[in-house]
């Protein structure tokens, strides 16, 4: 008894010789960033303020009082909604026609993954012409086939949330869609077979043996690419800087404008703050499953 | 013995360097300056070659470049200098930013340099009026127009033929303005608009510039020279905002989106644009790719005449030297001569700040390649106000943006919008009054 | 569950070349004389300008051996790092364990990316702002790469430690002699995550550096595709793409199975 204790005294000191690198370094720059924020959210800060200076809640009743702010909130909300939901169906379906044989696999395989190894400052670079009005590529397409001419995307309220979402979905299907492939790999194929030999067509199968076998994946990819489209900014950074009147402002870059366009970084840490709300309560469903919180093969 | 030689050598050697380095630094004053631009083309090579001419011509001093990137990049740099102690003798910056410096307190009036200079009076009257008015908080100089420019009014003559309008009368009055770009639109036969009227940058961290032209124009000042108070809800601003609207929901002479300010360009020199208010900074761009006669005439207007300007001055920090004061100034000087300003403007796109610059053989050939030139100095000299500059100018500006934006698409009514903006710009100026 | 329908891999086809007219594109325009007509394939002859306009217009060079050495040096510093502390988590049986765990489930749940304002004002106390180190320090301590080592060990007989512990073999020996080389597949992995994340980083390099001797690629083109008012600059912007994207995307081509496996088994990027 004596022995086992001492045994995990010793342990516990070299293994925290061994973490102490990596548990310094996340100490510093998650945990303690975390709780500094929250206290930079009570605080005026400013070209004016050498230190921060404690006002209470004074940013979060200006936030709350300011219509941009809920605005950006629901954008974040509408992209969210726009990108993760689009991105999983169509992720889902090419993870099926990849887990298929035939001809010309590694070809779409290639077609379907490589937006993901792009940074999206580039990715957006070149968008932006895709996007640009009268003689940009899509509009020159579009015209080309439908003679018709759309305008600029990116300056309409109702086309520049979609429009974003839609670069964002070709970039990040391909990531959504290698989790479900390897969700579908480690299937038996014995349950399509059983279900085969019970008569169940192709959407009957799809419904009841593959959606509900993939629901921990399904779980999982939601979890990540909730907070995947939270984190991203640099396709506003580049495209829109939020135009047309806040309409594709997103959370992330309205604490960037706050805190560097505008110099005021207690307002930006009391939207982060909020952020930090919205992520836990959006990874919630991890912790109650939390040996799978990152998906292993 | 030799032994003995070699330290005698030495410190012989020692000696000399020690005298050299003591006789320099009776002689020059070091002075360091922050310029925002990001690295390399012609914006780097002619400011290089300006130092170093000017550090060879005058031995007493010695003038040190610092390349900052950009704007935004040289405001933090500007802001951790000054906390760290380290400040530049002078910088370069956005001339609207100086109410911003101010609150960062690292500005400095240049009057008693005017003064004790004995030709200071005849150098500032040198400068153009569009650009030095800006130089000036409260009647103190504290800024040297240096890379200025100026939105200058575009047209496509070609077009104006086409549609049977003399490419030489251009328009004068926002009437005119109208009038013609309602001719100008062309369509296809599906209803495609093929050519539009006009256009104004109305995209985000753009459109500020435009209202500032359309409100003065109108008789209405955007703010107090102080930069504590902006007007927003005037009658000519209000105005002003209604005409523009007005051209998308009425007139119907403009793209039906938010024109960006760099797609502007390309769709001038592709013919999509029949007129445009622009930077003269695409003077040289457009001149030299439209395969169209490009016009330059004065912007028209409601009832005053006017332009507004942009680009970067000149500042000097507070904290240094009478003589490092004095380099640094017979450095501003210098790059300010009409020689210097001509080569700047020829190799760089700006307008030259000094009326002389324009006598010059290299101005005059530059304005023969682009005749254009000619029209943004007209458009100088016939007037050009300050860009809104307050404090807290960047969150002023994005302000402005979004609500003329929710204005031209309707989201709010123009007195709805002006006034709300009004309320906003009270809230964070009231900090500053 | 396999498709077998040929309409649905016409679809599958189709789709494919709709994923890739942005790359065509890209690769067309940076390759060619710029004209006002975008085209997929554009029909004006092949040039190289671009590449030099962009190379004398910006310090590509400079940028791109910025990004090199934050890629590499955050690889080799988050390797030594996640290997030992990796090592100790699939140990475990210590206490403080869950305080570890927990840890690292903060830092999975709140990824860095979006705690920029704290963390640059740590920086500007540390006196840091506008150095390289800056741009690395909130990742080097990488939870994911813990947690991603901490199951790859697991997996790892005990009968193997045990027999060499037998023969004396400190720890330290244990883990770079058996652990490490065991566990290729993971931090090929990791490798990869670590790489493209950090050659796509944007947002926090731009807010903690302002030179260009500190600033990585895609800063650099940011700051290009944001300072210039000039016209035709796709052909430009194009070329300044290509050049950022290429090394990842050739890497991707050739290593396609390994980059695929890798993106599958993190959860993050």
């Amino acid at each position: 008894m004596n022995k086992r204790v001492s045994d995990k005294a010793k342990r516990t000191v070299s293994s925290w010789l061994l973490l102490l690198p990596g548990v310094a370094l996340m100490s510093m720059f998650t945990v303690y960033p975390i709780f500094k924020n929250i206290y930079l959210s009570f605080c005026k800060t400013g070209f004016r303020y050498k230190v921060p200076k404690w006002v209470g809640t004074a940013n979060f009743s200006a936030l709350f009082a300011d219509p941009v702010f809920w605005k950006v909130l629901k954008n974040t909300v509408a992209f969210s909604l726009m990108t993760v939901l689009p991105s999983m169906i169509i992720g889902f379906l090419l993870a099926i026609i990849l887990n298929s044989k035939f001809r010309g696999l590694r070809f779409l395989r290639t077609a379907y993954f490589y937006p993901v190894v792009m940074p999206m400052i580039a990715v957006a670079c070149i968008w932006r012409y895709l996007y640009m009005p009268e003689n940009g590529m899509f509009s020159s397409l579009i015209y080309s086939i439908f003679h018709t001419r759309i305008g600029d995307l990116l300056s309409r309220t109702e086309t520049v949330l979609p429009a974003l979402a839609v670069m964002y979905v070709w970039k990040e299907i391909g990531y959504v869609m290698i989790f479900f492939l390897s969700g579908l790999q480690n299937m038996s194929e014995e349950y399509f077979e059983a279900a085969m030999i019970d008569g169940g067509n192709f959407w009957q199968i799809l419904t009841r043996v593959t959606v509900p076998l993939m629901a921990p994946t399904t779980l999982f990819v939601t979890m990540i690419e909730i907070t995947n489209s939270i984190k991203l900014v640099d396709h506003v950074v580049i495209l829109t800087q939020g135009k047309p009147n806040n309409g594709s402002n997103l959370l992330m870059h309205y604490i960037y404008q706050l805190g560097y366009e505008f110099f005021d970084q207690g307002k930006a840490a009391a939207v982060t703050s909020i952020l930090l709300v919205i992520l836990l309560l959006s990874s919630l469903p991890r912790f109650f499953n939390s040996d799978r919180a990152i998906h292993y093969n | 013995m030799k032994k003995r030689m070699i330290s005698l050598m030495l410190a012989l050697v020692m000696l000399s360097c020690f005298c050299g380095t003591v006789a320099n630094a009776e002689k020059t004053t070091d002075v360091q300056f922050y310029f925002a631009i990001v690295a390399g083309g012609a914006l780097q090579q002619t400011m290089d070659a300006f130092v170093s001419e000017f550090n060879e011509t005058h031995p007493e001093y010695k003038v040190e470049m610092v390349y900052t990137g950009t704007n935004d990049d040289n405001i933090i740099k500007l802001q951790a200098a000054a906390q760290a102690g380290t400040m530049p003798q002078f910088y370069v910056a956005p001339y609207n930013d100086l109410y911003l410096l101010d609150s960062l307190g690292i500005i400095s009036s240049m009057d008693d340099l005017v003064a004790a200079d004995e030709d200071g009076e005849a150098y500032i009257d040198s400068f153009l009026d569009s650009f030095i008015r800006d130089s000036y908080i409260d009647d103190h100089l504290i800024s040297i127009p240096f890379a200025r420019s100026c939105c200058i009014f575009y047209y496509n003559k070609d077009a104006f033929r086409e549609v049977g309008l003399d490419p030489e009368v251009p328009p004068v009055t926002w009437d005119d303005l109208v009038e013609y770009a309602q001719k100008l639109m062309k369509t296809d036969a599906n209803g495609n608009v093929e050519r539009y009227g006009f256009g104004l940058c109305e995209n985000q961290g753009h459109s500020q510039w435009p209202y500032s032209i359309l409100t003065a124009q109108n008789g209405g000042v955007s703010n107090s020279a102080a930069g504590t108070e902006t007007y927003f809800t005037s009658e000519a601003s209000i105005n002003a905002g209604q005409w523009w609207v007005d051209l998308h929901h009425v007139y119907k002479c403009v793209p039906d989106y938010l024109l960006a300010f760099e797609d502007m360009p390309n769709m001038f020199i592709d013919g999509k644009l029949a007129m445009m208010q622009h930077t003269s900074g695409n003077l040289t761009n457009i001149y030299s790719n439209a395969d169209f006669e490009v016009g330059v005439a004065l912007i028209p207007y409601s009832k005053i005449q006017t332009s507004s300007t942009g680009g970067q001055c000149f500042f000097m920090s507070p904290d240094c030297t009478p003589e490092e004061r004095e380099a640094s100034w017979r450095f501003i000087r210098y790059c300010t001569e009409p020689e210097q300003q001509a080569r700047w403007c020829a190799a760089c796109g700006y307008l030259a700040t000094v009326e002389g610059a324009y006598e010059t053989d290299i101005m005059k050939e530059y304005m023969e390649k682009v005749p254009g030139v000619q029209g943004a100095l007209d458009q100088l000299h016939a007037g050009a106000v300050t860009e809104i500059a307050t404090y807290e100018c960047h969150q002023m500006w994005s302000l402005v943006n979004d609500y003329v934006q929710a204005a031209i698409m309707q989201d709010m009514t123009v007195e709805e919008a002006m006034t709300e903006l009004q309320k906003k710009a009270d809230a964070i100026l009231s900090e500053y009054r | 569950m396999r498709i077998k329908n040929k309409a649905a891999i016409a679809v599958a086809f189709l789709f494919g070349a709709l994923m890739l007219i942005p790359l065509l594109w890209m690769i067309g325009t940076a390759f060619t004389e710029t004209s006002f007509k975008m085209r997929i394939i554009p029909n004006t002859p092949f040039t190289l300008d671009n590449f030099k306009e962009v190379f004398t217009m910006i310090p590509l060079g400079q940028y791109y051996l910025n990004t090199i050495v934050i890629v590499v040096l955050t690889f080799s510093i988050q390797f030594v790092i996640i290997t030992l502390g990796g090592y100790a988590l699939a140990r475990g049986d210590f206490y403080g364990e869950k305080l570890v765990m927990a840890i690292i489930f903060m830092q999975l749940i709140i990824p860095n990316d979006v705690l920029i304002v704290p963390n640059y004002l740590t920086m500007v106390d540390l006196k840091m702002v506008d150095t390289k180190l800056a741009i690395m320090l909130p990742f080097l301590g990488s939870a994911m790469g813990l947690f991603l080592l901490r199951q790859q060990f697991k997996t790892m007989p005990a009968a193997l430690t045990d027999a060499a512990r037998i023969d004396g073999a400190s720890t330290m020996r244990i883990i770079w002699q058996i652990y490490v080389p065991n566990a290729k597949t993971a931090y090929l992995a990791f490798a990869m995550i670590s790489v493209s994340y950090h050659w796509n980083n944007f947002l926090w390099p731009l807010i903690v550096t302002n030179s260009v001797s500190k600033r990585p690629l895609t800063v650099g083109l940011a700051v290009f595709a944001k300072s210039t008012e000039t016209a035709l600059l796709w052909g430009d912007i194009c070329a300044c793409a290509f050049v950022i994207c290429a090394p990842l995307l050739i890497l991707f081509f050739i290593f396609q199975k390994q980059f695929i496996n890798s993106f599958a088994s993190s959860g993050i990027k």
